[in-house]
């Protein structure tokens, strides 16, 4: 329901609404003041016109006079145009009248009286819309028009008008919310595909629907650059395969001349073939590393997502780092669950871990700690890797994961600078979040990994 | 023994087959993959070193074709491809071992030595036997000169590896493979520890552990 109300054509839906009902209203009010408004005023000002004639009649000419009038006024000239009066004696006597009933105070104002009229059997509804005056004597003369229908119509209207306007209202929102479907439902196709190019499918496209419409339009565009993206990331990706098979082997052939020069006595090594060696290995290592991480982070890592246990895989990779850690005097403590599954690559994950406890052996304090803990929360799995030892910087700490980047205080041990790239490459790879926490020489590691893989993911890249 | 390479890099295969000629092998060289196929189908070896990326035939395509006529030769694959998962790929398409570019000799002989010796049958009645070192494959438990060692999982399957393997040299990258059950790079000769620690545990009563370094290669138990 909150994604209903954020989304744009939903608002657009309500906005619209909104301006429709305000452009009604005041429809409706233009058509109520000519339909009612403006009769009305007009009987009332015909009425109030013939209260001062008859005024005037009553001052000038006297009772009879004005009787006369006023029952000469009365004739039914038409059926529609029905005028109405009572003249009353001070005394309370009723001179002259055609309405069946008055108000017994007298009244300022205009007020309506129901003056039904029985005609050959039958009755005619009449409303008159009356002002009446008191004369100094104290006679009362109420003078009336029929505005029966004008009153009639100005009540149905304002009767009508709060559910024509909840109707109205009714069908925006309705009309917003299969609009927002409709087009929500086309965004998401689209969100998909790209989440599917995000998880390393380059090939795939954005599905047309065929109709042409703006979508159709957009998704056509964004397929023109996903393939130009797949072109250009292809010719990368062969690139760096090619560089690496031209690096491998003249790396393999100088091994290979290395090899050739000890192979008869081992005592022919000297340091400098030694030194050689060791370096070959270095490069060796970090041209693996850097094709390893290039391939994770491009989706190609032929990764097998299954049910793991994450608290497993970290026993294991404590295990494996533990008589390193000994060596050091170190002490590695696992906190959390027995068990904890998750969707994930197992061996990825191992790397990770492994990386990460291998950084905490090297650079933690002689004697110090290492505490690894492992949560629950909710449909995600948080893994913390705690220790103290070499100080990081906070800058330092946003940069780690850069390719070849080492801490000031690290740059004399050994490592390529690649460990943390990998783990990140690995975290993302998983769609989860890898934070570095420094805090002077104490530094926290935390990977967050949601426990399901999104549906789409979790399929292989296509080569 | 026998073994077949095929590898179309004139110079590494020149290196290569001069190593195994000097530890006493007798190699045949193909330079392409069509012949390479050829060879694999009329001739009969103890060990194929097999390179993946071949002109001609596809050095994988060779491996199904030899799979395919449930031929068992053990094949060791080599290939600049070095990822962890290239590797599950290649043991998956039938290969034996795999090996990325490059490698030391020392590592690739230690491999070949492994894989031909794996063609004998070999007979797993749970006990094998080093000198007075006694191992209870099922029971996971060893025993010195009688006396009980309390090993790790992962001590007891280093040990196990290089017992199956006495005479041979396991290299690091191998007991990473076998005993450890994940994929992965370690940063660090993070086994040497395992090692040491595996040495101090045989170390009973005075007698010396029976695991020698080979520099520059790896570990192994001499007969």
């Amino acid at each position: 329901m909150k994604n209903l109300f954020r989304s744009l054509s939903f608002r657009l839906a309500v906005t619209y609404a909104a301006l429709f009902c305000g452009s009604l209203a005041l429809l409706f009010a233009a058509f109520f003041w000519l339909a009612a408004s403006r009769p009305l005023g007009a009987v009332r000002t015909q009425v109030s016109a013939e209260l001062a004639e008859m005024e005037t009649v009553y001052a000038e000419e006297g009772m009879r006079e004005l009787a006369e009038r006023l029952e000469a006024r009365a004739r039914p000239t038409s059926g529609v145009d029905r005028a109405f009066h009572a003249l009353i004696a001070a005394d309370g006597t009723v001179i002259t009248s055609n309405l069946p009933s008055w108000p017994s105070q007298v009244q300022t104002g205009f007020y309506s009286i129901e003056a039904d009229v029985y005609l050959e059997g039958g009755e005619i509804d009449f409303s008159a819309l009356s002002r009446e005056r008191q004369f100094p004597d104290g006679t009362r003369l109420i003078v009336g028009r029929d505005a029966e229908v004008v009153e009639d119509r100005q009540e149905v209207l304002l009767a009508t008008f709060p559910v024509l306007i909840a109707l109205v209202l009714l069908l925006a929102v309705s009309g917003g919310y299969l609009m927002s479907r409709a087009i929500g439902h086309r965004i998401e196709v689209i969100s998909a595909a790209a989440r599917r190019v995000m998880g390393g499918r380059l090939a795939a496209r954005v599905p047309v629907h065929g109709s042409g419409d703006d979508f159709d339009r957009l998704s056509h565009t964004l397929n023109l650059m996903l393939e130009q993206n797949e072109v250009l990331f292809e010719s990368v990706r062969r690139v760096s395969d090619n560089i690496a098979h031209e690096l491998r082997t003249p790396l393999s052939r100088v091994l290979a001349v290395l090899d050739d020069a000890t192979a008869d006595d081992a005592a022919d090594e000297t340091s400098v073939m030694r030194e050689a060696r060791e370096e070959l290995a270095r490069l060796q290592a970090i041209i693996n590393a850097t094709l390893r991480i290039a391939r994770i982070e491009g989706g190609r890592h032929d990764s097998g997502f299954a049910a793991v246990d994450l608290a497993t895989i970290v026993r294991d990779a404590v295990e494996l780092y533990e008589p390193a850690a000994a060596l050091r005097h170190l002490k590695i403590s696992v906190e959390g669950p027995a068990t904890l599954s998750l969707s994930a690559d197992r061996d990825l994950l191992f790397q990770a871990i492994s990386n990460l406890l291998d950084n905490a052996v090297k650079y933690s304090l002689g004697g110090s700690m290492i505490g690894i803990t492992l949560r629950e929360e909710d449909d995600r799995a948080r893994l913390e890797i705690d220790n103290e030892g070499l100080p990081l910087l906070a800058a330092e700490a946003e940069q780690v994961t850069e390719r070849f980047f080492r801490g000031a205080a690290a740059s004399d041990l050994p490592g390529h600078g690649l460990g943390l790239t990998l783990v990140a490459a690995i975290v993302q790879r998983h769609e989860g979040e890898l934070k570095v926490h420094a805090n002077g020489g104490h530094t926290k590691v935390a990977i967050v990994l949601r426990r399901r893989r999104p549906a789409d993911a979790s399929t292989k890249p296509q080569e | 023994m026998q073994i077949l390479l095929i590898e179309d890099d004139d110079a590494l295969a020149a290196h290569v087959a001069n190593g195994l000629r000097q530890s006493g092998h007798v190699v045949t060289h193909c330079r392409d993959g069509r012949h390479g196929l050829m060879q694999v189908s009329s001739e009969s070896y103890d060990v194929i070193v097999l390179d993946r990326m071949l002109p001609h035939v596809d050095g994988m395509k060779i491996l199904a074709a030899l799979r395919a006529t449930d031929d068992e030769t053990p094949v060791l694959l080599i290939s600049a491809l070095g990822d962890v998962d290239e590797r599950v790929k290649g043991l998956r398409a039938g290969g034996d071992d795999y090996l990325p570019k490059p490698f030391a000799m020392s590592e690739l002989l230690a491999r070949v030595d492994v894989l031909a010796r794996r063609k004998a049958p070999v007979v797993e009645s749970g006990f094998l036997h080093h000198a007075d070192i006694e191992i209870d494959t099922l029971a996971r438990i060893v025993r010195r000169a009688g006396q009980r060692i309390e090993l790790t999982s992962r001590e007891f399957g280093l040990l196990v590896e290089l017992v199956r393997n006495v005479g041979r040299v396991v290299t690091r990258s191998m007991l990473l493979e076998r005993v450890w059950d994940y994929n992965f790079d370690p940063q660090t000769n993070i086994i040497d520890q395992h090692i040491s620690n595996l040495r101090k545990k045989l170390e009973i009563e005075g007698r010396a552990s029976p695991i020698q370094t080979v520099r520059g290669a790896g570990y192994m138990i001499t007969p």
